[in-house]
C-alpha cells in the first residue's frame, strides 16, 4: 500500500465539502497525475449514486469510492480528510447517510490492485485510533508523514 | 453436491476480492466443500437462481429469491463473528 500512497495523491479539508465534491477533487488529484482519466472519475460519482460505499464503522467513518478498471491507466489510491464530515450513503444500506471523514477513492486495474493490498485498506481503517491521528494532521504533508509512520508500523508488525 | 455460492460487489473488482479472500480461509479453516465464485450485482440478478447463496457487499433487491447475506461485516470487521456463524448455517442447511 505504501508504493500506490503518495503525496500528491493526498488532500486535507478543514472546510465543509458535498460528497461529488469531495470525489471530484480525489479524482482531479488522481487525473493530474495520470493515473486516471477523467471518464474514470465521472464514472466513480455515478456509481457512489448507485451503490454507495459508505462503510460504518464507529466514531469515524470511511468512504471507498471506486468504479469499474476502465479508464484506470494504473493502480493508484487517493485519500482524502474532511475535517467537518461528508455525507455519504451505507454500502449495507444505501437509503441511510453517514457523516464521513476519510475517503479513500480506488482506482484498480484488475491484476495490479492485489488482494493484499486491499486487505491493507480494510486493516488500516479498522483502527480508530489510526484514523484519528489522520484526522489530526493539518495539512498534506503532515498527513503523509502520519500515513507513512502508521504503515511502516504495520508493515515491522505484520 | 456442494453449495453454489457467488460474491459481489457494485463492481466485482474491488470489494468482492477482499470477502472472497476471507472466505476462502474461512473455508478452508472448517473444511467445507463450496463451489464459490465472484461476480458483481448486475450479472447475477438474471441468475440469482444459479446460485444457493449469494454473499453482497452492496444492497440486493428484495425480489432476489436466493438467500442473501451481508458482507460488509467482513470488510469493516465490525459484526464479522455473526456473518461467519450466519454462513456456517446457510452452507449447512
Amino acid at each position: 500500500m505504501h508504493g500506490l500512497l503518495t503525496p500528491e495523491h493526498l488532500l486535507v479539508l478543514n472546510q465543509p465539502c458535498d460528497r461529488i465534491g469531495v470525489l471530484q477533487r480525489l479524482g482531479a488529484l488522481l487525473v493530474k497525475s495520470g493515473t486516471v482519466e477523467q471518464a474514470y472519475v465521472d464514472a466513480v460519482v455515478a456509481r457512489e449514486g448507485e451503490y454507495p460505499t459508505g462503510l460504518e464503522i464507529g466514531e469515524i467513518n470511511v468512504a471507498i469510492p471506486h468504479a469499474n478498471t476502465t479508464s484506470v491507466c494504473r493502480s493508484g489510491i487517493a485519500l482524502g480528510i474532511v475535517k467537518p464530515g461528508v455525507k455519504f450513503c451505507s454500502m449495507a444500506e444505501p437509503d441511510k447517510e453517514i457523516l464521513v471523514q476519510v475517503v479513500i477513492l480506488l482506482a484498480a486495474q484488475k491484476s495490479e490492485l492485489q488482494l493484499h493490498v486491499l486487505e491493507q485498506i480494510m486493516e488500516f481503517i479498522q483502527d480508530q485510533g489510526r484514523l484519528q491521528t489522520m484526522l489530526e494532521a493539518a495539512d498534506e504533508q503532515e498527513l503523509y508523514t502520519r500515513l507513512t509512520q502508521h504503515l511502516a508500523l504495520g508493515e515491522r508488525q505484520g | 453436491m456442494s453449495k453454489k455460492v457467488v460474491v459481489i460487489c457494485g463492481t466485482g473488482v474491488c470489494t468482492s476480492t477482499v470477502v472472497m479472500g476471507k472466505l476462502k480461509a474461512f473455508l478452508q479453516e472448517k473444511g467445507l466443500n463450496v463451489n464459490l465464485t465472484q461476480s458483481k450485482v448486475s450479472d447475477v440478478m438474471n441468475r440469482a437462481s444459479d446460485y444457493d447463496l449469494i454473499i453482497s457487499t452492496t444492497a440486493v433487491p428484495s425480489t432476489i429469491g436466493t438467500k442473501v447475506i451481508n458482507a460488509v461485516p467482513v470488510l469493516t470487521g465490525v459484526g464479522k463473528e455473526k456473518f461467519f456463524a450466519e454462513l456456517e448455517a446457510a452452507l449447512k442447511e
